[in-house]
């Protein structure tokens, strides 16, 4: 009757494996740097290496099937295809990550840099194996508390630090809305377990929905937003991804966003639609579909419009990933609410996307993306000749064609035009919307002029790079690690144009 | 005296012992201790902070690097207590050695069922280690050092 909790440890053993790494970081890591507090020349590329081994044994152990353990209900992890798939984006968007902090670095900080990194990516995949609020909640603290002082360590300037301070404090109290939201969620439902939480709705065992659990799906929702950037909620991003270095800026844009959109959907749940006939039936996925639908318009207009505005290179990233925000809110607010039942719905149904899916692919992708045009920025920004505004990339073909063709290709990526992923993801977001509901098609409309919208900024920073000549026409200088990590992410997105296959056929199944 | 009262005899000693303690202690250090006044001597005690001045000066870190140690080592106490109170309670669901059968489950035992103990433990060592390390951290770091 204890084979769950004896058996929990074989179901996160990639999990242990990223934990133990780092506390060999944090153990070893101070005695290696002198007592003067420097670092011996070539530390960071020992703890690189380090953290890339690390990133193996866990993808290998991710490969071996996990014991099947009897569905209990009870059980404190839960091993999905969900899971399987957040460990794939982790697992990838790690070996990017640790490329690109691999020269941001210093020596004396590289053991604890590389340890909050592998804390992170263990939080992010543990988010996904909870099932449990206080196991989720621990989880999405094992991510924030980390990336407090990644954000430090990467970058100690004023700037670094005001960043820093203004992410850790807006942090902390999303974590208090989300906690609090939570401790209301378990007032009502009476059970921690949110396999068992579902049932408990799903089952009509409160016949009349209490009003306090609006307030708690108000206030996860909230908290959770924080992470996403959704939009009353997105204001810190900009100073901070400005503010701080490119390596943070990158984990920023992705891992909360895997995070909080993971979380979201292990908290709402997903629609039965064949309870939905019932007319009473109500689900915390079926009462949040229409605040999510704000949320993504609303994401989706003041990312994309204030992004117009921007010319730092960093600031103009982080409203770009508010803007994906909204888009992958789209696929969200999809996945949670009950398709319209109607003829010309269940027509179409046959070659409908559901919204789950369309999510998760466009949150891959789009993890892709955003990592490597970072990857590219911190590749080629140098103290004596920096990317940071715009007008930095001018001439950039001439001055390393490489890059700026990578850059293109990445661009390109995140406009959501052929022949890159982008592309299929936003197909997809789009048809998993139109195909859904009256309102869903209004959320595609404005996915759809959003994009348009998007392509005018993305195409710009191209045209910058290509058609405008730089003052300096010497050759720019290559950070390797940060470099072999565009390519990665330019080929992959490339690569899953041709063959999405593979990915959807495994996220088809993560909705059913 | 009724037969109840004399139970608390000892008691009744030990508070007449304790009052006299503390009342000679603080008549002989009044009298015969030796009185220097210093002005450092005369402040207010405010934990080794100057008590006079603006209230918004900066606050050493050590202090917080300090607390935050204490408190670390605190809630591993608390966590290790109810462990170690509950690991090898016998009796309450057969003796310790004894599989866990269905008529022991019933009962409402404080201990941890035979089957777990050894999970149990282990998950024990990892908190102690994990928080070894810590320290480890702390102490290379130079916490420790009140410079």
């Amino acid at each position: 009757m204890f084979q769950h909790l004896t058996s929990a440890i074989s179901q996160v053993l990639p999990e242990v494996v990223f934990l133990a790494a780092a506390c060999v970081n944090l153990a070893v890591g101070p005695f290696l740097i002198g007592d003067d507090g420097t670092g011996p020349k070539g530390l960071r590329h020992r703890w690189g290496a380090w953290s890339l081994i690390a990133l193996t044994i866990a993808a290998w152990l991710q490969c071996v099937p996990a014991p099947v353990v009897e569905a209990t209900g009870l059980a404190p992890f839960l091993s999905d295809s969900l899971v399987s798939f957040v460990r794939l984006v982790t697992t990838v968007t790690g070996v990017v990550l640790v490329l690109i902090n691999w020269n941001q670095i210093e020596e004396r900080d590289s053991a604890e840099s590389h340890a909050c990194l592998l804390f992170i990516l263990a939080g992010a995949n543990l988010i996904a194996l909870s099932n449990d609020l206080i196991i989720l909640f621990l989880a999405l603290e094992l991510v924030s508390i980390p990336t407090y002082l990644f954000l430090y360590v990467a970058r100690r300037d004023r700037s670094g630090q005001e960043s820093t301070l203004k992410y850790f404090l807006l942090s902390v109290f999303s974590s208090a809305l989300v906690l609090y939201g939570f401790s209301i969620l378990y007032g009502v439902a009476g059970t921690t377990n949110l396999t068992a939480l579902h049932l408990v709705f799903k089952n009509h065992q409160l016949t009349t929905m209490p009003a306090m659990l609006l307030v708690s799906i108000v206030t996860i929702v909230a908290g959770l937003a924080f992470r996403i950037t959704a939009v009353p909620f997105h204001f810190y991003a900009p100073d901070v991804f400005q503010g701080t270095a490119n390596s943070a800026a990158a984990l920023l844009s992705v891992v909360p966003k895997v995070a909080g959109f993971i979380a979201l959907v292990r908290i709402l749940g997903q629609p039965s639609i064949t309870a939905a006939i019932h007319l009473e039936y109500w689900s915390l996925a079926s009462k949040s579909g229409g605040l999510l639908y704000l949320l993504a318009v609303a994401t989706m207009f003041v990312g994309n419009l204030l992004a117009l505005l921007q010319t730092n290179m960093r600031r103009l990233l982080a409203y770009s990933s508010i803007a994906h925000a909204g888009y992958m809110l789209v696929g969200l607010s999809v996945a949670v609410s009950v398709p319209q039942i109607n003829d010309d719905a269940t027509a179409a149904s046959a070659g409908s996307v559901n919204g789950l899916p369309a999510l998760l692919f466009y949150l891959g992708v789009y993890g892709l993306t955003t990592l490597g045009v970072f990857a590219l920025i911190a590749s080629l920004s140098r103290p004596e000749r920096p990317l940071e505004t715009i007008s930095d990339l001018a001439g950039l073909s001439k001055t390393h064609p490489a890059g700026a063709f990578l850059a293109a290709v990445l661009l390109f990526g995140l406009t959501g035009l052929p022949p890159t992923a982008g592309f299929l993801g936003k197909l997809t977001l789009f048809l998993s919307a139109w195909s859904h509901s009256t309102e869903g098609r209004t959320l595609a409309i404005c996915l759809a002029i959003n994009a348009a919208i998007a392509a005018w900024y993305y195409l710009r920073l191209i045209g910058v790079m290509y058609l405008q000549s730089s003052c300096d026409d010497t050759r720019r200088a290559t950070g390797v690690p940060a470099f072999v990590g565009v390519s990665l992410c330019a080929v992959a997105s490339i690569a899953l144009f041709f063959a999405p296959d593979w990915l959807w056929q495994a996220l088809q199944r993560v909705g059913s | 005296m009724s037969g109840q009262l004399v139970t608390f005899v000892p008691i009744f000693v030990f508070i007449a012992i304790l009052l006299g303690f503390v009342i000679t202690n603080l008549v002989l250090a009044h009298t015969v201790g030796p009185k220097k006044h210093t002005p450092v001597k005369e402040m207010p005690y405010e934990s080794g902070m100057d008590p006079v001045g603006d209230a918004r000066q900066p606050f050493d870190v050590k202090f917080y690097l300090v607390a935050i140690l204490f408190l670390v080592f605190d809630v591993e106490l608390l966590f290790l207590y109810p462990w170690a109170v509950s690991a090898y309670v016998e009796g309450q669901h057969g003796k310790y050695g004894e599989p866990l059968s269905a008529t022991h489950l019933g009962h409402d035992s404080p201990g941890i069922p035979y089957e777990l103990r050894g999970t149990v433990f282990g998950v024990m060592l990892v908190f102690v280690a994990t928080l070894a390390i810590a320290y480890v951290y702390a102490w290379r770091k130079g916490v420790f050092k009140w410079r």
